[in-house]
């Protein structure tokens, strides 16, 4: 039997049509997609993780889909790019968003899941109408196998993710004269064969899956924070092409500056496809001279900047800032031996091995950023997400990985984010010990307590997730882990079967003592005291708090020197209704909760309010465990909180109950008040699609 | 002694609801000499509530004859009052009609705007007629996915919204004689009154300057718009992305889209538009019905179809053709000349409108008129009139707003904030808050709504206190004290 080929090479566009129209960008806008191989890729395509479905239904009709298995296309690397075929279409869509999609695997070390659907399940839970109480709906999260792309969904500069039908919709319009002289006015440009917009839009996608709860807008940074990495992924992906960097170094001649050279080139990707006018502003633009100039980074930016994309732009510099300095580094020392250790290139063509190699470390570095960046995700919030706490979460990420800090990338990072005025909150200096989350030693035996409680479940955990391939199955497992045997995912195999959300009850929740300990840790509310900020009475446990378990997730990978990292994270939420009342003369907020129903509307002033927590179990870390002597119990290694709870209230010695004022102010300033409008939040408030309301200026 | 008025007093009135209705009264020591109506509307307002507006402006004009009658742009808002108090402007004598170019049905840049105006209006109205018909079937059908019912849900709003809008266009109201009448037979009445029947009286073009106004000496009205291009430009030029504040329609609305233009071009029956690709692409026969059956119009898939996206921009476009019609406002700025103090009418003019002002042509004709340019005149400024009841683009940032350079001005804003109709948006964006700051900085808390009177945010408050005397803010608060109107006089 033959093996399975490793890929299927499919050509396509680096950038987007137009720049297959510029002479000095012609020859390398055609590149070769390596998509990993799928061996029962259907028509559409159809694969594993999407689907394909060509209809346009403003046209009232719909494309036939491509095979790409047909032998024709299979030994000619897919279609030929075309602008006037379809199926073409078809074909780029679905490599650019495979090749998306599996950057993040390479990153996170295991499989993209997508956010699932929401289900309301009353009717099959009480089968009988009477016994259905209409303001407490039971609602299921159900398996989505496949994303929905939709290359020509409707007609329109635009293109979005859309949350409700786990789709992605993109249109396509008339250029506008503006533009002519990339595009014939009135040619017709399509935003799915825009490399940056199909993998902009597959991220939105992909953090969606990960992070429900991060299209709420709690925060200026929240919107902007999916916005800039969905530019990141599209960015650093076009420096992983070799052939595009060597193209562009060769033209460099002797005049080799990796900052400028990467500069131009972030911002004529971005140009390319008409997106991001923002990240121009951000990163730089040419002088009166011609020559490219990097704008100095403005520590008024993080105060000043709101607008979810121009916001977004600062953290995309940010991490481009920190990209450079990586590369500095790299390739001066390249650079050095090549000149004899006086790197100073002559002038002229540059020697091509010299090419290659710049060529190369442009592309490993820019791999390595994107996996920085995307592997951070896993140090995250579960909600609320800002700029300070993704910094932590990237020098945390990197830190577990690579113990030994010696190129100083995480500084690079720190430093480039100090610039723009960006601090993570509650910390007292910016230095990599500070920044990483830190488990904290003066808990050390009530974490090892918990970390105890917890450590046959996440073992279990570990050794049924590991072999999982299909995904389906890891999707069930993880629900048969939160939910066990009482949720309505019931898996009808599967013997008695206690979740998480029993096991939290039984271990701490029934302990009085631990209860308030897990308090001040988390800064959710698990004692009975739940009943002052209007949390719901759960469900299934009569007289406890109704506790969100979003996902448990298994981190196993191998660190680039040879440690296997080996963590279960565990995201909790807990959430109440808050109405906030803001007095305009003295300046004062007015927080109050009530208990919310899924079905009201709220009112003017009034919120869904949700507190969150990333729990980060190490098994490899854990004291020996005394009975067996040899294997070793978990501990809980990190903490990464949004408290529902008012921290400081908490801690006094006489506790109080009250929401997370810092954190209400801020979610009522963005849905009612001063940035309200200055972020765009108004704007997309009752908008049926609302990344659709975010993207339209986009695209030119 | 000079000839020439020494006042102008300025009554907002307010007409049960958002609208514009103007008097000013030209006066030569204390006694009018001219009489001039700026637009006299309400949206689906009350014929009580306008009819006392109309009853008082008979009372204060001389010899039931108002001098000057100006109607900006054809829109409710801003003309029903011609309909609903009919019998009352019966017993008025209208001097003088003044309109822009754009109602001059002898002109052929109008007629051209009417024409694609209405093709448009028509087009769109047919699909999202189809369509709305279809999703309500769609709602009441089996179809109860949480997802897919409330999207269906919104756009059921939108959609209906949309086609308020473009009935927004030509709607009828109940007259004071028991008849239904048309916005369009309100203009035609205004222009049937006007004693002066010339067209080049009437229709006014940017760039002219009328200063031979007998009664109005010293006076020098100054037409900025709306802009007279060949091809539209201005008019069409909805939203330019840097002009106008609010950011969030930064984001939207671009009137030249493929789709709008498609539907333009579609013919009244056929409700689908042409593909972009050749035929043979597309799924045919036994294949499209195969498609459709196993698997797209499953019931299990349905909650993810994309049927409507499409038309999401509808609502939009909508809305687009009506700010059409906003652009076509008669822009007018008022020169009091012996002490160059200016009164800016711009109507519900938007960004195109505005920006046109600034043209080299209309800035030299103004000047070769004998009147100032747009800069200088912005410069004057001391009553500024706010564009569109105060939404977000209805006032310029660089070529309005920014370029008044006066201490004092005093702005009056028409605006009914609980009567605003819903496809605009919702009365919370009403006043636009990024525009609405920008207003009490320029003022300096001078600002006087047509519901409230003078506004009594803190930040208004604040910059009064810094500005203006405790008698100029007494004052200020006088304006208000009639509930049927907000009384201002500028001395010259």
């Amino acid at each position: 039997m033959t093996k399975k080929p490793p890929f299927r090479k499919l050509r396509g566009y680096a950038f987007d049509p137009s720049m297959s129209l510029e002479l000095d960008t012609a020859a390398i806008n055609e590149i070769t997609y390596k998509v990993s191989w799928e061996t029962d890729l259907k028509p559409g395509p159809e694969g594993e993780y999407i689907k394909v479905v060509d209809r346009d239904p403003s046209s009232n009709a719909v494309y036939k889909p491509i095979d790409l298995n047909n032998q024709n296309i299979l030994a000619n690397e897919g279609l030929d790019p075309s602008e006037s075929n379809p199926q073409f279409h078809q074909q780029m869509v679905y490599a650019v968003a495979m090749n998306t999609i599996k950057n993040f695997e390479k990153a996170i070390g295991r499989k993209v899941q997508w956010s699932p659907v929401v289900e309301d399940i009353t009717k099959y839970i009480y089968p009988n109408p009477q016994k259905r109480d209409p303001k407490k709906p039971v609602y299921a999260r159900r398996f989505i196998d496949k994303l929905l792309l939709y290359p020509h969904a409707f007609r329109g500069a635009n293109a979005y993710y859309s949350s409700d039908r786990k789709a992605i919709l993109f249109g396509y319009f008339n250029a506008t004269p503006a533009s002519a002289d990339l595009h014939m006015p009135g040619s017709i440009v399509y935003s799915c064969l825009s490399h940056d917009i199909i993998a902009h839009e597959v991220t939105h996608a992909i953090i969606d899956g990960m992070f429900s709860r991060f299209m709420e807008p709690t925060h200026p940074d929240v919107g902007a924070f999916h916005e800039a990495l969905s530019d990141i992924v599209a960015l650093f992906q076009h420096f992983t092409f070799t052939d595009v960097m060597q193209h562009e170094i060769a033209k460099t001649k002797g005049n080799f500056n990796a900052e400028n050279l990467l500069g131009k080139l972030a911002v004529e990707f971005g140009k390319a496809s008409g997106s991001n006018n923002s990240l121009r502003d951000a990163i730089g633009e040419k002088d009166e001279n011609g020559f490219w100039q990097r704008f100095k980074p403005d520590v008024k930016e993080y105060r000043t900047i709101f607008e979810c994309h121009d916001r977004g732009a600062i953290l995309v510099a940010a991490i481009f800032d920190a990209f450079i300095s990586i590369y500095n580094q790299r390739s001066s020392e390249i650079i050095k031996v090549a000149t004899g250790g006086t790197g100073v290139l002559p002038a002229g063509e540059l020697n091509s091995y010299l090419v290659n190699s710049l060529a190369a470390e442009a592309s490993k570095t820019a791999l390595h950023v994107l996996k920085m960046c995307i592997r951070a995700l896993d140090y995250c919030p579960p909600v609320d997400i800002n700029y300070g706490d993704y910094l932590r979460a990237l020098v945390t990420a990197d830190a577990e990985l690579v113990a030994d800090d010696k190129h100083n990338y995480r500084i690079a990072f720190i430093d480039a984010f100090r610039k723009r005025g960006i601090y993570p909150e509650g910390i007292t200096n910016l230095s990599v010990e500070s920044l990483i989350y830190n488990s904290d030693e003066n808990n050390e035996k009530l974490l090892d307590d918990f970390a105890d409680s917890f450590s046959d479940f996440l073992k279990e955990f570990k050794s049924q997730m590991s072999y999982l391939e299909d995904r389906r199955l890891m999707f069930n497992t993880v629900r048969k882990f939160i939910v066990g045997k009482t949720g309505p995912a019931i898996d009808k195999n599967e013997e008695k079967w206690k979740g998480l959300h029993e096991h939290l009850i039984d271990t701490i929740i029934s302990d009085e003592k631990k209860a308030q300990a897990f308090e001040k840790l988390t800064g959710l509310v698990v004692t009975k005291n739940y009943k002052e900020l209007h949390i719901h009475t759960s469900s299934k446990h009569p007289g406890k708090p109704s506790l969100e378990i979003q996902d448990i997730r298994l981190n196993n990978r191998v660190s680039p020197d040879g440690n296997i990292q080996n963590q279960v994270i565990i995201l909790l939420a807990q959430s109440c209704g808050v109405k906030v009342s803001h007095n305009e003369d003295t300046d004062e907020y007015n927080i109050k909760t009530f208990e919310h129903n899924p079905i009201d509307n709220f009112g003017e002033g009034a919120f869904l309010f949700r507190g969150g927590c990333t729990l980060v179990f190490d098994l490899n870390t854990g004291k020996q465990d005394e009975k067996s002597r040899r294997e070793k119990t978990a501990s809980l290694k990190y903490i990464i909180s949004k408290p529902i709870l008012d921290m400081a209230s908490l801690n006094k010695k006489k506790p109080v109950y009250k929401p997370n004022t810092a954190r209400a102010k801020m979610q009522y300033r963005c849905q009612y008040g001063d940035y309200a409008e200055i972020t765009g939040i108004a704007a997309i408030k009752d908008h049926v699609e609302p990344l659709a309301h975010i993207h339209h200026s986009t695209i030119n | 002694m000079s000839n020439n008025v020494d006042s102008v007093l300025i009554r907002m009135y307010n007409t049960g609801s958002v609208g514009d209705c103007f008097l000013l009264l030209f006066q030569k020591q204390g006694i009018t000499s001219f009489s001039m109506l700026i637009d006299c509307g309400g949206y689906k307002t009350k014929k009580e509530d306008i009819t006392k507006c109309v009853e008082d402006i008979k009372n204060q004009i001389v010899d039931n004859a108002i001098d000057l009658v100006v109607v900006t742009h054809e829109h409710e808002d801003h003309v029903s009052g011609f309909n609903q108090a009919r019998e009352i402007f019966d017993g008025i004598t209208f001097k003088q009609v003044w309109m822009s170019w754009a109602e001059n049905e002898s002109d052929s840049l109008a007629q051209k705007l009417f024409e694609e105006k209405g093709k448009k209006i028509k087009a769109l109205h047919s699909i999202l007629e189809k369509h709305l018909g279809q999703i309500q079937q769609n709602l009441r059908s089996e179809i109860k996915q949480n997802g897919l019912s409330k999207s269906l849900k919104m756009r059921r709003i939108n959609f209906s919204n949309a086609l308020e809008a473009l009935k927004f266009e030509d709607t009828s109201s109940l007259t004071s004689l028991g008849v239904r009448l048309k916005i369009s037979d309100a203009m035609k009445y205004v222009k049937s009154k006007s004693k002066n029947k010339s067209k080049t009286k009437i229709y006014k073009k940017p760039g002219q300057v009328i200063d031979d106004l007998p009664g109005a000496e010293g006076i020098k009205f100054h037409i900025l718009g709306p802009p007279y291009d060949t091809d539209l430009h201005g008019i069409k030029n909805d939203l330019d992305h840097n002009e106008m504040y609010e950011l969030a329609k930064r984001l939207g609305l671009n009137i030249n889209t493929f789709h709008f233009n498609a539907i333009a071009s579609s013919s009244d029956n056929d409700t689908t538009l042409q593909s972009p690709f050749s035929l043979k692409y597309q799924l045919e026969d036994k294949a499209l019905k195969e498609f459709n059956t196993k698997y797209y119009n499953l019931p299990a898939n349905r909650w993810r179809q994309i049927e409507y996206d499409w038309l999401d921009s509808a609502g939009e476009l909508a809305i687009a053709l009506t700010s059409y019609v906003n652009n076509t406002s008669l822009a007018i700025a008022i020169e009091v000349s012996d002490s160059e103090k200016v009164l800016l009418f711009p109507a519900d003019a938007q960004s195109g409108n505005w920006i046109s002002w600034h043209d080299d042509k209309v800035a030299k004709d103004l000047k070769k008129n004998g009147g100032k340019n747009a800069k200088e005149l912005l410069a004057k400024t001391v009553f500024y009139k706010v564009g569109h009841h105060g939404s977000h683009n209805g006032t310029a940032s660089n070529s309005g707003l920014e370029k008044m350079e006066q201490d004092k001005i005093m702005a009056f804003m028409p605006l009914v904030q609980d009567k605003i109709p819903s496809q605009w948006g919702g009365a919370k964006n009403f006043p636009a808050k990024t525009l609405y700051n920008e207003i009490v900085e320029k003022t300096k808390g001078a600002i006087i709504r047509t519901d409230i009177g003078l506004v009594e945010d803190k930040k208004a408050k604040d910059f009064r206190k810094l500005t203006y005397s405790a008698a100029e803010i007494e004052k200020m608060k006088k304006a208000a004290i009639n509930p049927l109107y907000k009384e201002w006089i500028i001395e010259a």
